[in-house]
């Protein structure tokens, strides 16, 4: 229990710490939200009256927990570009991001443990071998060049998706789904080699332990104890590895929206760094920056779940 | 019998086969890589111009050798940063241990856990895009993971008997940290600035694509390829080319990066 | 030692065969894809896919706008009291008709009758009152800095039921054009949320948004006018670099300022519409930088450049050379012949260098905006072209804000390409930016017998009187050679072959009312 209260405590100080980093970087660059708002022409006077309003005057870290506040209570103001409400914008965007991960990182499991176990029974074999190098050279694959294969072949030639035209989850769920199947791809096809890969190898390290012997000489049949037992422990190492990716995944669909046209909370951030738009920026980050710490604090539980020896401590 | 290292050897090969031909470029290029001629716009790959020509009549074989220059370069200095911050954060947390070391050994778990592209896009729109700004952003994101890795084996060397030995025999914790602990950790630590290497090139890659990182005059393959997705109808080398160097790249530092742990475990 | 071998092979068969397959991928494009696109299937409601590169991020206000891009879109669904016509002339829009007053300051303006908001409302004086003074800056609230070229009005004053009276501090013959903008449009008084959703009067009618995803606009049914042919407009806003995936695939049906690259992809497809851009692209110089404050320097670069080249090279042809701060599309203040004055003459340039004690040549740096790629590349090639005169030319790329904080507001730059266009259908637009005294003077240009010219132009009252002062104007910024002065581009627009109507407007705008699906492919 103890244990519990200590991880729970660095996971809050490590949000803290995140949420204040995040503020302070958009308050170290020269102009503030008056002058953006107000744009060049704005008169000296203007400006100190406009700073007064919003509360730019008041000390760094009174802003900050003002800040904060209105952002645990679901505010997060109102974007430069677009007028709007940020919490509005980024609900909107939101799922299209999501399913796209959500996608992606499940390719990734289902295909990888499966591949992974297979090639781990049939090490050294032809098959496992080609797999192996295949695997190889497609972890090398940036995944925007992948994905620009990808829209020539599957969009293009193959004609399996209309590159550029994305279909909304409010009009056909299946059609948005089908868009983002190939950008899911594309997102996925590197981790995939990379998680087969491990998995393979810690396969290999189990199938060498006694226990499989044991279970074998009792007259288990060799699938069974590869399922019931050597899963079990082989996806132990393989478990930090999708939680780390997961982390890459959310990276990874920043650049392949650009590649795909896929109007997701990547695209809204590069856009929002580009125009400048800092309270968007800063709100997606923190919103991503948090999605990572907490899904690590996650995996941390999981691990102990599945492998008692960890508790220990 | 012993087993032949082919991880090593290949990417070795590959790597040695393209650093060999970006350093020949520094030097010498068969064209100037920002050269136009009308005469010989859109070549397809031919003797003269191995690569094809773009639109205006550049080399795509000098210009992709002047990228893989740029990516090399900011590989070698965000790696340098990393490892040399790396070795002396995680020699000292490693050998000594304490409250120090847990502090930033957190501090280095929450900067590792963050996708590094996300941290370098905060830094762009900061302090804007460049070459020498994405060397630090990325450079400083490498620091945790070389000093995990640094403090990992540290704390494990640190007990054996070849340590105590040297301490019996007087030496001082820097020397036995540097020569006696640090040439046992070389394969690991090879290994790893192998694989900083590979995360290095796709990053500047992925931020150039962007067009959020290295910016022009300095060419940058991330950039061409980008500029190539509207030309992948009329001249498909230069996307083809420009990405097969890139993958090249990277296959080969992380074969280079296996082959290493390979070694380290033998 | 097998296993590892075996995977040594592999390795190599793999590898050979991933470059075979892109060698494959490569060669196919020639085989395929060539046939004529398809009516898609949204021609049959009578709906449009138009790709933009840039979202509306300045504003949706019409009178905040800035951006050449939402301009453009927005002169679907907004207008002034006058508006543009294709030919450039100024026609009757909200106002029906306008009366001025003999001394030409007083303007009054008669409402079309019966003409309507998009939110069903009738425009009435009270709104005009209101739109005018606001995008004038006459509000008191003051939140509204003045677009420029209106601050010539004193007063806007409703005068009768539907009729306004715009009054100026003096007469201007330009002033009904600096009303044809969407920057004056009319817009409903006491409507609060024209960022988010705005209402005008135009064609179309805003419908929706979804930031970086798309821009949707439907026919408004009680136009005035003869109204939109198509139903509905959706705006994708896709990044260039993907344009020529997004009209192959048919995700799109028309896409405007496509590169000569990009034009090469699709010409097979689609038809391809082009129009001059309606700008000026030049190699702009700082008049007071050295060695560019001496005449001789910059005639010499004028004699270095070849136009024509930079046209070929960058534009695949499609520019018209020109020779001062005018385009072609501006007929009447148009002078042909300025485009030869300083035919390409290498000689000639390092002679004039000699003569300006420049044998050497010397160094300078050329900054440009790096979301442009037409004004990079030609940057590029005039480099290229300068070192044969001796003159070593550094390229250097700046992001578009820092090129607008620190070249054209800071003026901190030797010289630069860029294009100049002008938002409203007047000479003054194009010519006033280089007196002396003007904000945006950029170049510094400083010549006392343009500034006078143009300050006898503006109170001009006779149309032709003012065109042959702004003719002569022209001619002082091509003899002192102001800035290397190289072409207007052609614009061109991919358009499925199925649609027709697209017609060209003399200023930076895209029509889309007149654009109709048609049964017949034009392929």
């Amino acid at each position: 229990m103890k244990y519990y209260i200590k991880k729970i405590i660095t996971l809050i100080i490590t949000l803290f710490a995140v949420s204040l980093l995040a503020f302070w970087a958009f308050q170290v660059i020269p102009g503030d939200a008056a002058t953006h708002i107000l744009g060049t022409e704005a008169t000296p006077e203007r400006l100190e009256a406009l700073r007064e309003q919003m509360g730019l005057n008041r000390p760094f870290l009174v802003q900050y927990f003002d800040w904060l506040k209105d952002f645990l209570f679901g505010d997060m103001g109102t974007s430069y570009s677009y007028h709007m409400s940020v919490k509005e914008m980024i609900g909107a965007k939101l799922p299209i991001t999501g399913a796209l991960s959500l996608m992606s990182f499940l390719m990734i499991v289902i295909v990888s443990i499966p591949l992974g176990m297979w090639q781990g029974k049939h090490a050294g074999e032809l098959p496992d071998v080609a797999a192996g190098v295949l695997g190889q050279i497609t972890m090398s694959f940036p995944p925007f060049f992948l994905g620009m294969i990808f829209t020539l072949v599957f969009g293009l030639w193959l004609n399996l998706f209309t590159q550029g035209q994305f279909i909304s989850y409010t009009e056909n769920f299946s059609g948005f789904l089908g868009y983002l199947f190939f950008p899911a791809l594309a997102i996925a096809l590197p981790k995939i080699a990379m998680a087969t890969k491990l998995l393979r190898s810690s396969v290999l390290v189990e199938l060498q332990q006694d226990y499989v012997r044991t279970a074998r000489s009792r007259g288990r049949k060799f699938n069974s104890v590869l399922v019931k037992h050597v899963l079990r422990n082989a996806l132990i190492p393989v478990v930090t590895f999708y939680a780390t990716t997961l982390a890459d995944i959310v990276a990874g669909s920043i650049i392949i929206e650009q590649v795909f046209s896929v109007p997701g909370i990547g695209r809204l951030l590069l856009s929002s760094i580009m125009n400048r738009d800092f309270p968007v920026v800063q709100a997606i980050v923190v919103m991503m920056a948090a999605l990572v710490v907490i899904v690590n604090f996650i995996t941390d539980l999981l691990y102990q779940f599945i492998d008692p020896r960890i508790k220990v401590q | 019998m012993k087993k032949i290292n082919w991880n090593l050897r290949i990417g070795g090969t590959i790597t040695a086969v393209l650093v060999l031909l970006i350093l020949i470029g520094t030097v010498w290029l068969p064209y100037d890589p920002n050269a136009m001629s009308s005469a010989d716009k859109q070549m397809a790959p031919c003797l003269a111009h191995l690569f094809g020509t773009d639109n205006f009549g550049r080399d795509m074989f000098s210009r992709i050798l002047e990228g893989g220059r740029t990516s090399l370069f900011i590989a070698f200095c965000t790696v340098a940063i990393g490892v040399v911050a790396g070795i002396i954060l995680g020699s000292l947390t490693g050998y000594f241990g304490g409250w120090l070391d847990e502090l930033l050994m957190r501090i280095c778990d929450s900067i590792a856990a963050f996708p590094s592209i996300l941290l370098a896009l905060v830094v762009v729109s900061v302090f804007g895009a460049g070459k020498y700004k994405i060397i630090l952003t990325l450079g400083i994101l490498f620091i945790p993971s070389f000093a995990r890795i640094v403090r990992g084996e540290f704390a494990k060397e640190r007990t054996k008997d070849y340590v105590q030995n040297a301490r019996i025999m007087g030496a001082g914790p820097l020397r036995v940290m540097f020569s006696h602990i640090l040439p046992n950790v070389q394969n690991v630590l090879f290994s790893s600035v192998a694989i900083g290497f590979n995360n290095a090139v796709l990053a500047e890659a992925s931020m150039s694509y962007l067009s959020m990182g290295v910016q022009p005059p300095d060419a940058s393959l991330g950039r061409m390829l980008s500029e190539a997705q509207s030309t992948m109808f009329t001249t498909p080398w230069c996307a083809i080319f420009t990405g097969g160097f890139i993958v090249l790249l990277i296959l080969g530092f992380t074969l280079l990066g296996q082959g290493f742990q390979e070694k380290g475990v033998q | 030692m097998k296993k590892g071998f075996k995977s040594f092979i592999l390795m190599v068969l793999a590898l050979t065969m991933t470059v075979s397959l892109c060698a494959c991928a490569g060669g196919k494009d020639t085989s395929a894809d060539n046939e004529a696109i398809e009516a898609p299937e949204r021609a049959a409601t009578n709906e449009l896919n138009v790709a933009i590169a840039q979202d509306l991020d300045d504003s949706l206000d019409p009178h905040l706008a800035v951006s050449a891009g939402t301009r453009e879109v927005n002169f679907n669904i907004f207008e002034g009291l006058v508006k543009a016509d294709s030919e450039g002339n100024i026609v009757p829009a909200v106002a029906e008709k306008v009366d001025v007053s003999p001394d030409g300051t007083v303007y009054t303006f008669t409402i079309r009758e019966g003409i309507k908001f998009h939110n069903g409302e009738a425009v009435t004086a009270d709104d005009v009152v209101f739109s005018i003074s606001r995008c004038a800056g006459l509000l008191d609230d003051g939140s509204y800095t003045a677009a420029s070229s209106l601050s010539t009005i004193v007063s806007v004053e409703k005068s009768g039921d539907n009729t306004v009276d715009i009054t100026l501090s003096s007469a201007n013959a330009e002033f009904l054009a600096y009303l044809a903008t969407t920057n004056a449009a009319i817009i409903p008084e006491g409507y609060e949320d024209q960022a988010t959703a705005p209402v005008g009067t135009g064609p179309f009618k805003y419908v929706s948004r979804s930031p970086q995803e798309n821009f949707v606009m439907e026919k408004f049914d009680e136009y005035w006018g003869e109204g939109a042919k198509l139903d509905k407009v959706t705006y994708l806003i896709i990044d260039s670099g993907s344009w020529v995936m997004s009209l192959k695939s048919g995700a799109v049906d028309l896409c405007a300022h496509l590169t000569a690259d990009q034009v090469a992809s699709v010409a097979d497809q689609y038809t391809i519409e082009k129009d001059t851009m309606k700008l000026v692209q030049a190699l702009y110089l700082n008049n007071a930088v050295e060695p560019f404050n001496n005449v001789l320097v910059r005639q010499a670069l004028c004699y270095a450049i070849d136009k024509q080249a930079v046209i070929d090279f960058v534009c695949d042809g499609n520019g018209v050379p020109i020779g001062s701060s005018m385009f072609p599309a501006f007929g009447k203040y148009y002078i042909e012949e300025l485009a030869d004055m300083y035919s390409y003459n290498v000689e000639k340039a390092k002679q004039l260098l000699t003569e300006a004690g420049y044998a050497d040549g010397f160094k300078f740096t050329i900054t440009v905006p790096s979301n442009y790629p037409q004004h990079v590349q030609a940057g590029e090639v005039i480099a290229s072209m300068l070192q044969q005169v001796g003159i070593t030319a550094e390229i250097k790329q700046v992001e578009w804000s820092t090129w607008v904080s620190d070249v054209y507001g800071g003026r901190n730059f030797d010289a630069t390409v860029v294009g100049f266009d002008t938002s409203t259908l007047t000479a003054s637009g194009m010519l006033q930016r280089w007196t002396s005294d003007h904000g945006k003077n950029m170049i510094n240009f400083n010549n006392a017998e343009y500034d006078a010219l143009y300050k006898q132009a503006v109170a001009c009252t006779d149309v032709d009187e003012q065109t042959e002062l702004f003719k002569q104007m022209e001619m002082i910024l091509a003899e002192e050679a102001a800035n290397v002065y190289i072409q207007d581009l052609y614009d061109m627009v991919a358009v499925n072959p199925y649609l027709e109507g697209l017609t060209f407007y003399p200023m930076y705008v895209l029509d889309l009312s007149t654009v109709a699906w048609t049964e017949t492919s034009a392929k």
